[in-house]
């Protein structure tokens, strides 16, 4: 096999067992790697385990891009059953650790059992270590990262956890690179239940490729391609802070819980206003469109800024000064908990106390830095009562405390940076995303407000109304197709296509030049609905067959209320329509009206090999 | 006319609303050409005239006020 290694390294920590273990061929063409590889590792060995007990597995797995050149191929995913939602986990992220753990001579690392002291694992081509980690323990994740590398030099790829892993916080991530994080759906959590708080990596054989020269000639043309791109100017002063304005405009901006659209000190936190504030800039291996805008917090320190983290820590918290919101994501960062989750929570705690629901003096109110400060710290360290409460997630906190009516999230996982009250795309998008409520796997919202079919009515009058069409299930699965699909397989950031216009065409062409092996369109659309259905597959028997419909429900407020201002006010989505879109969605897909794939949809996957253990769970039809 | 370009439009243009006459209505597009470089190597964005969902093939006058939004991927 070219591009593939086709090895896959197991460290099993109870025992201190280290196997580089062969796995075929056909589930490398099959699943790509990436997701596709974490998903079938998690169907064939991780069932009905306690998501931090011994028997989950963390998968670290690349795809065939990964150490390679290939534009922004620097993605690792790290995958697990999560501990926030009790279903299938995943991130992905940027970091070198990616490009030597493929340069080591593997596709994945799997780690399991538990440590009964603190380790770290050093991984050096073919010999594996298992380290004590005594001193790093307890460090924060920027911390860890510094004084590994003072040890095995800087030529080296490290993935640590901070605090916030080590104590189980549901929504704990795992960090590299002071800022890239990946793990959502508390991945890093998972991390830390194995006593594992980093791994450290240095590979230097060099990756089997099919046709070198293809690859570094197509890889070229991508990168000139997006250097020459009429948007790279722009994304190079702002990135994806440029969302938040756009957000606003568009009354999509996460506001005081999701509770309105559209912020009054927007333009405070804007991209133009981090523009101000911005002294560099970082990115991820092989990318040359990097998109972390370093500023200085306000407490003097270097914070890296994205929209999502921004949405949720700034306006979604009512925090109108960059600098302040500065400091919760840096926070957020070093204490490795997931800043969209984080800002979630926090959220959620602001509006409780609002109604009355918490009554702790300590909890913030919207728009109190300093209380919200404290509580990311108590949450990353499970002090007080609140701080512990607020590390289980919004979904666990609110069926504590109440407000499930303003609880943000699907299946557990906390909303992301879109307001959904006028948008039943987007809101279809989270609700059948594979974690949960994440944006990744298909933005719609843009499409949705620019140039989705309109009602004809819409068309003629000048109002705001939400639009339903059928056609917006069919864009939900061609963007899972590719976003979550094809680049979480291979895998790549999706930036270069969906920020500055790179054609979806050289992906094919740079999977070939790797592998040798032709994937038409048909072959990547039929590998990422086979790991949309394995995901589906693994959720429903994780949960034992109680599933149904309303899992893939977006949260209830988008259902009532509306938000409070701009020029949908009062709008929201409509339950009936919504479930018309859920149907079309399920009918594209091949699921029935529960949401679960069918016995002859899994057949003509090639997941054949599924239907025994599910059928122990439910019917399929 | 009021032209209100956002994000990498205002970028190009360098210029977030600008104020254009026209003697006669013209398509949206033609207008945005002579404003924003490079204007037809984006094959999608968001185009609002008056509060209103619309494409650049629409004809504008004087009375009109334009939106001009890029198409982004939300990270």
């Amino acid at each position: 096999m070219k591009g593939w290694w086709g090895k896959i390294l197991r460290i099993n920590l109870s025992e201190g067992r280290v196997k580089a273990q062969d796995y075929p061929p056909e589930a490398a063409l099959s699943f790509i790697g990436g997701r596709g590889l974490a998903a079938k590792i998690l169907w064939d060995e991780v069932k009905g385990v306690d998501p931090l007990g011994p028997n989950n597995k963390l998968v670290f797995a690349c795809g065939p891009f990964n150490g390679l050149p290939t534009p922004s191929g620097g993605k690792m995913v790290v995958a697990a059953k999560s501990p926030l939602t009790g279903g299938y986990g995943d991130g992905n992220l940027g970091t070198m650790a990616s490009v030597h753990l493929r340069k080591a001579g593997y596709d994945a690392l799997v780690v399991e059992g538990v440590a009964r002291r603190p380790v770290y694992i050093y991984v050096e081509d073919g010999n594996v270590n298992i380290l004590s980690a005594d001193g790093l323990w307890g460090k924060t994740a920027f911390e860890a990262e510094k004084s590994l590398k003072e040890v095995h030099g800087r030529n080296v790829g490290v993935l640590s956890i901070g605090p916030g892993g080590e104590n189980l916080v549901k929504y704990a991530v795992i960090v590299s690179q002071e800022g890239r994080s990946g793990g959502r759906p508390g991945i890093g959590a998972v991390m830390g239940s194995k006593k594992l708080k980093a791994v450290v990596i240095r590979g230097s054989k060099e990756i089997p490729v099919a046709d070198k020269e293809s690859l570094t000639r197509l890889n070229q043309e991508a990168y000139n391609a997006v250097l020459n791109s009429p948007s790279y100017s722009f994304w190079r002063r702002q990135g994806t802070m440029a969302a938040l304005e756009w957000c606003n405009e568009n009354s999509a901006l996460p506001v005081r819980n999701f509770s309105d659209g559209v912020f009054e000190f927007a333009r405070s936190i804007d991209g133009y206003a981090m523009e101000g504030m911005k002294i560099s800039q970082r990115g991820c291996p092989y990318c040359n469109m990097t998109c972390g805008n370093v500023v200085l917090d306000a407490e003097a320190r270097e914070s890296e800024l994205d929209y999502e983290n921004v949405s949720l820590l700034g306006s979604n918290l009512g925090l109108g000064k960059l600098n302040e919101v500065s400091v919760l994501n840096r926070l957020a960062d070093e204490l490795g908990l997931d800043s969209i989750s984080l800002g979630g929570v926090i959220g959620f705690v602001m509006e409780a106390k609002e109604r009355g629901l918490i009554k702790d003096p300590e909890a913030p109110e919207f728009g109190d830095f300093k209380k919200a400060r404290e509580l990311v710290l108590n949450i990353a360290y499970r002090r007080t009562d609140l701080g512990r409460q607020a590390a289980e997630g919004v979904k666990r906190l609110s069926e504590r405390v109440g407000g499930k009516e303003f609880a943000m999230h699907v299946k557990g996982l906390e909303v992301s940076g879109y307001n959904c009250f006028a948008y039943p795309a987007m809101a279809l998008a989270y609700g059948t995303s594979s974690i949960g409520a994440h944006h990744k796997e298909a933005w719609v919202i843009a499409w949705e407000i620019g140039t989705a079919p309109m009602e004809v009515e819409r068309r003629q009058a000048v109002r705001y109304s939400v639009s339903y069409n059928p056609e917006k299930a069919a864009k939900v699965v061609e963007l899972q197709r590719l976003r979550g699909g094809m680049y979480e397989m291979l895998t790549a950031c999706r930036l270069p296509w969906v920020e500055v216009g790179l054609s979806i065409e050289y992906y094919p062409r740079l999977l070939e030049a790797i592998t040798g092996v032709k994937y038409s369109w048909d072959d990547i659309y039929r590998a990422a609905d086979r790991v949309y259905a394995l995901i589906r597959a693994y959720w429903v028997r994780e949960f034992n067959g109680r599933w149904g419909r309303e899992m893939d429900y977006p949260p209830e407020r988008w259902f009532t209320g509306g938000p409070k201002s701009g020029p949908f006010k009062g709008q929201h989505l409509d339950r009936s329509e919504y479930d018309k879109l859920l149907s079309e969605y399920y009918r594209l897909r091949g699921w029935d009206e529960r949401g679960i794939p069918r016995r002859e949809t899994l057949e003509n996957l090639n997941l054949g090999f599924v239907i025994p253990d599910l059928e122990k769970y439910v019917e399929l039809n | 006319m009021r032209i209100k370009l956002f994000g990498v439009f205002a970028h190009l243009a360098r210029a977030s609303e600008l104020t254009v006459e026209v003697e006669t209505p013209r398509p949206i597009r033609e207008i945005l050409r002579e404003v924003v470089p490079r204007y037809d190597e984006f094959p999608d964005k968001i185009i609002m005239v008056n509060g209103k969902p619309a494409s650049d093939e629409t004809l504008a006058s004087n009375e009109d006020e334009i939106k001009v939004l890029p198409v982004l991927s939300g990270g």
